[in-house]
């Protein structure tokens, strides 16, 4: 039904007649008798309404317009008191227009510097400005932003809170869109919205807590500290548009020696990781020779390695960390499919370690004694079942399994490489409960302690966790590969060389002299592998002369 | 018989529509105003209104106020021996007010229309239709004050055609709101405000500003300077007071020792600055939501007590640029606006061509989570009824599953305007069940229908309109059950109440007493010389010996006290 209809009238364009014919209708539809035919009829009103507020735009535009720009300043509004008879109370307060002028002269003759001195007490002015000027001054300043492009933030601040510009309806309503788009674009640009909300990101927090250490004068503690952050955040942080630090508070200055601190600890970091990296082969090469005289200890040790590896990888790689998927990177959450790829990690492994065990190539054992035989069709299960989205226990899964592998594995007589991947999932369903579960404590208390400047106590707490875990990471990711080459070691030299490459154990290595003739090889791989095969029996005469050197001691 | 009543911060009234006009109802001691003050004395009795604000000061630990700002809250308030929740306190004072009407019209009340302030939210409406229900009122409406104050104003000057904007500061909330008038209907057309802004902050402000010029109390002394009420009457004087004077002297007597302290009216106005910044923002967002500019009102219309200080009344005059203020004695429009309701509500012949309009103050809608660019974000909030729309009023919005073969959907209806989701206030949740498909594929629209007398509705309807779920809105937590107001109820019964012709007489006791302990020397005296004397009068029972005795004994009090009675 028409509005026209509701209401009983004809069309009109008489706003008057619109308002009588309603309220006529409305003594018979009072809203607390027929609450559906009042909201009928309300709608009708204010339909009839707009048609009206729509014809005098017609009107209006069909007329000749006088020619205004967009951007001009409506004429000052004027007290509807004239002056002779304007009682003492009311005293004619700051205008905008003059308020306007006034910034716009400290803005020109004085800086941006002498802008923000002054605030406060223009900031007070605006305040005082009355409500009907508000559209007036709101226009005008909006046009004052835009065309000074060094109002500096704190000043953009209050404007923005002043005017409520942030509120895309409040914005369009006082500055019609063809101000009101440009502005936005340049408060977003400064991310203001997010320093006025008060929402405050890891990224944002590590240039500030550097640049303020930087200007303390405490230049090591910021040097050490830029080596902390881990890659994403500091990604992010080297992204932060300057203004949007401004907004916080930080000088060009301070923004720009903060940011160069960062990429240069980025840089170090790189450093240290492959530095890591290379230590690393030591260790784990080191780990073996000390195994070959019977010391099985070091296998528990080596499980407890490649358990906290694979929990940082899956931390470092997915944000397994956070327990909800809101907290993937966007590049990460973006495919689906790279979810089911983690998933498929546990199978690798577990495959591995069947096979391993299977055809006892490297442990020399009997099949029936080991029980990781029954690993396989378990993280086939896990990989099935972790890939459908709508599984509700989905994230709980992936510990569930290792738990029942942990407990499995745990049965068997002795220690063995299989036997170490399952140790390491079991402690990585302990690390993942009790992370998970701890896991946003720590997030808190890591920016709480940067929001209350315990900046360094907590940080390097929280962080030297996480560098620890790193380093396990490294191991980790030695580990997989040794395991992975040692099935294949037998099928010919260049596996050996390479499974040595990786940081292969003695005992694989013994199994050059076993390797069969038949396998031929590019020269250039061979010269690649002597090569490393000479760093690596450096690295190793090296561990043997230790070795002697003990054995020496303790005879 | 409808009646109307103004249950305030500090003062409370009730109002009745009669002969085509809306009358005032006094109360035991003559006046129109009840503080809305609640005592409970040692044995049990209870004591409402002037006589409970004189032992504000001597039985800190037995009397209570401004109440009204814990309405819709689990805080508890110990009076004696007991603890009684807002909605209590707010009973004991509506009780006497209907004792009141019941007295004056000579028959049985038992239907009354109760203002709140208009940014009242769902709960704390909630609440203060329970105290009515405890005080044995039945109330089918709650009106805005704003609201009412804009009908009583309305219907008084019924010009041709204005739109006006109430500007209502009482003792504890802040209302704005925009009403326009023609041919007899009063239509709201928005509404916004502040439930924690009225008169008693300023006497906050007042008080702290003089225990900063006490410099030799201790931290602990001034906090319980500040929890005794002891400087309360002091303050709320000065605040009256500086309405004239430029100066004006405190005087808090403590632990036996007096103290004094001047306090100008500049000192006062630089320190409340901070609240009256906040009367700024509702009165843009009112007009703004009106979609009118203050030019084109006709009139601003101060109601509510604090609204006659002159530091408010600049701010509005500045903030107009227009001094027509038109006030209507700002203290009685409000419950005159609720008695016109009342009888609306009764359809008195008088005001059949009036129709009343009014307007939701909050937005009402539904937590959700959607994809923005590839990344999902959670605990957005979805509005489906605006703030400011006429009610009744009930929307539909349609709404989609999020994750492939999800089998639950969560409606958590929420009331505000933030647009983080769990920023605003909850008001319950509606759970479903649907049927498992891919996200996207299964739709639902929600409904949320909100009636006049304030009742939330919401239904979830699927594709084919069938009903999968409704319910009625009921609050968890900060609201009371039937089983509460059952307990409540035999906890007010059990409190006796002083015969209404002694009431003055008892007022009168507590009035010396109050004054017996803030003054010394031979005023204590002479003041427990007039006491016993008005006690032997009271002892000879006889009714003329006692009126006679009380005059005397009022006119003495007052050559004492010349403060203010409300």
């Amino acid at each position: 039904m028409a509005p026209w209809d509701t209401l009983g009238i004809e069309p009109t364009n008489d706003i008057r007649a619109i308002k009588k014919a309603y309220s006529i209708k409305l003594k018979t539809t009072r809203p607390d008798d027929d609450a559906a035919a009042y909201q009928q009829l309300r709608e009708a009103y204010e339909a009839a309404q707009q048609w009206v507020q729509y014809m005098d735009f017609e009107e209006a535009e069909e007329a000749p317009a006088p020619e205004s720009e967009p951007v001009e300043l409506p004429p000052p509004i004027e007290a509807p008191v004239a002056a002779e008879e304007a009682p003492p109370e009311l005293v004619q307060g700051p205008t905008a227009e003059r308020l306007l002028q006034t910034c716009a002269a400290i803005l020109e003759q004085g800086g941006a510097q002498h802008l923000l001195r002054m605030w406060p007490g223009l900031q007070q002015q605006l305040e005082d400005l009355p409500i009907a000027a508000q559209f007036a001054a709101s226009h005008g300043f909006a046009g004052f932003v835009l065309e000074h492009s060094d109002v500096p933030v704190p000043v953009l601040i209050s404007l923005t809170k002043h005017f409520q510009w942030g509120l895309d309806y409040r914005a369009s309503q006082q500055l019609g869109p063809g101000l009101a788009v440009p502005l936005q674009d340049k408060l977003h640009q400064a991310h203001v919205y997010a320093a006025l909300r008060g929402h405050t990101e890891p990224a944002d927090l590590w240039p500030m807590a550097l640049a303020r250490l930087w200007d303390g004068k405490r230049r090591l503690v910021a040097r050490l500290l830029a080596l902390l952050p881990d890659p994403m955040t500091r990604q992010e942080a080297l992204q932060l548009p300057a203004a949007r630090l401004e907004a916080f508070g930080l000088s060009t200055q301070s923004a720009r020696a903060a940011m160069g601190l960062l990429s240069f600890g980025g840089k170090v970091q790189f450093g240290l990781l492959a530095a890591l990296l290379l230590a690393a082969v030591f260790v784990v090469r080191g780990l073996s020779l000390f195994q070959r005289p019977g010391m099985e200890i070091a296998e528990p040790g080596l499980a407890l390695l490649v358990f906290l590896g694979i929990y940082m990888y899956l931390y470092l790689v997915a944000g397994i960390f956070y327990p909800s998927s809101d907290s993937l990177p966007r590049w990460w959450a973006a495919r689906a499919w790279r979810t089911d790829a983690l998933a498929v990690i546990p199978l690798l492994v577990a495959l591995a370690a069947y096979f391993d065990g299977h055809f006892h190539w490297l442990s020399g054992r009997m099949a029936s004694e080991n029980l990781s035989f029954w690993l396989l069709p378990l993280y086939a299960l896990i990989w099935a079942v972790v890939r459908t989205e709508a599984n509700p226990w989905r994230k709980q899964f992936l510990p569930v399994c290792c738990i029942l592998a942990f407990g499995l594995d745990g049965l068997r007589p002795s220690l063995t490489e299989p036997m170490i991947i399952s140790l390491a999932f079991g402690w990585t369903l302990v690390a993942h409960v009790v992370l998970s579960r701890f896991g946003p404590v720590f997030e808190l208390v890591y920016e709480e302690g940067l929001k209350l400047r315990f900046l360094v106590r907590v940080p390097f707490l929280f962080l030297g966790i996480k560098l620890v875990l790193v380093v396990w990471a490294v191991l980790l990711l030695l580990c997989l590969p040794v395991l992975l080459f040692r099935m294949v070691a037998q099928r010919g030299a260049l596996y050996v060389y390479l499974a040595m490459l990786a940081g292969l154990s003695l005992e694989a290595a013994m199994a050059v002299s076993e390797v069969p003739a038949h396998a031929t090889v590019p020269v250039w791989v061979l010269a690649a592998v002597l090569v490393i095969q000479l760093f690596q029996a450096g690295c190793q005469a090296l561990a043997y002369a230790g070795l002697r050197k003990a054995q020496k001691v303790s005879a | 018989m409808y009646i109307g009543i103004d249950l305030g911060t500090t003062n409370s009234l009730v109002a009745v529509f009669r002969d085509g006009q809306a009358h005032l109802i006094p109360n035991a001691h003559g006046h129109v105003l009840t503080p809305s003050a609640v005592s409970v004395a040692d044995d049990g009795t209870l004591l409402v209104g002037l006589a409970a604000r004189e032992r504000l000061a001597s039985h800190p630990q037995q009397t209570a106020m401004t109440f009204k700002r814990w309405m819709g809250t689990d805080k508890l308030t110990r009076l004696g021996s007991k603890d009684y929740r807002a909605e209590e306190l707010s009973a004991m004072v509506l009780k006497s007010l209907k004792a009141d009407a019941e007295a004056y019209l000579g028959t049985e009340v038992t239907e009354a229309v109760v203002t709140v302030p208009a940014y009242f939210n769902d709960v704390q409406r909630r609440a203060t239709k329970h105290a009515a229900e405890l005080a044995g009122l039945k109330v089918e409406r709650l009106l805005n004050e704003p609201t009412a104050a804009g009908l009583a104003y309305g219907l008084q000057e019924r010009q041709d055609h204005s739109t006006f904007l109430v500007f209502d500061l009482g003792g504890g909330t802040f209302d704005v709101s925009v009403l326009e008038y023609f041919d007899g209907v009063v239509e709201v057309r928005s509404s916004a405000g502040d439930t924690r802004l009225g008169g008693e902050d300023f006497v906050a402000v007042l008080e702290t500003l003089f225990l900063k010029k006490c410099e030799n109390f201790s931290e602990r002394d001034r906090e319980q300077i500040l929890a005794s009420k002891a400087l309360w009457r002091a303050a709320e004087q000065a605040k009256r007071d500086l309405t004239d004077a430029d100066t004006v002297d405190m005087r808090l007597q403590w632990k036996d020792a007096a103290f004094t302290h001047t306090v100008s009216r500049a000192e006062f106005e630089a320190a409340s600055d901070e609240l009256i910044k906040r009367l700024r923002r509702p009165i843009e967002r009112a007009l703004s939501d009106a979609r009118l500019s203050p030019n084109e009102l006709s009139e601003v219309v101060l109601v509510g007590g604090a609204s006659r200080m002159p530091l408010v009344r600049q701010t509005v005059t500045k903030l107009f640029q227009r001094l027509p203020l038109r006030t209507i004695n700002p203290d009685e429009t409000i419950a005159r606006g609720a008695a016109i309701q009342a009888a609306l509500k009764a359809r008195d012949a008088a005001l059949e061509e009036v129709v009343l309009t009014d307007v939701m103050p909050y937005s009402l809608g539904v937590i959700i989570s959607e994809f923005i660019n590839g990344r999902r974000f959670g605990d957005r909030f979805s509005p489906i009824i605006e703030r400011n729309t006429p009610v009744p009023v009930s929307r539909v919005q349609g709404y989609n599953t999020i994750s492939d073969n999800q089998r639950q959907i969560l409606f958590d209806i929420r009331q505000g305007e933030s647009p983080i989701g769990s920023e605003n206030m909850a008001l319950g949740v509606l759970e479903i069940d649907v049927p498992p498909k891919p996200a996207g594929q299964v739709s639902v629209n929600v409904r949320i229908s909100y009636d006049a007398n304030g009742m939330l509705e919401v239904e979830v309807k699927d594709e084919r309109q069938q009903l999968m779920a409704s319910t009625i809105i009921q609050p968890a937590g900060a609201s009371m059950g039937a089983d509460d107001i059952a307990q409540a109820l035999e906890r007010l019964r059990a409190l006796k109440q002083h015969p209404r012709d002694q009431q003055e007489n008892i007022y009168l006791l507590e009035r010396a007493k109050r004054l017996y302990e803030d003054r010394l020397g031979d005023q204590r005296q002479w003041l427990q010389r007039w006491t016993a004397q008005f006690e032997m009068a009271l002892d000879t029972q006889d009714a003329k010996e006692v009126a006679r005795a009380r005059d005397e004994f009022r006119a003495a009090l007052d050559s004492l006290d010349k403060g203010f009675v409300f």
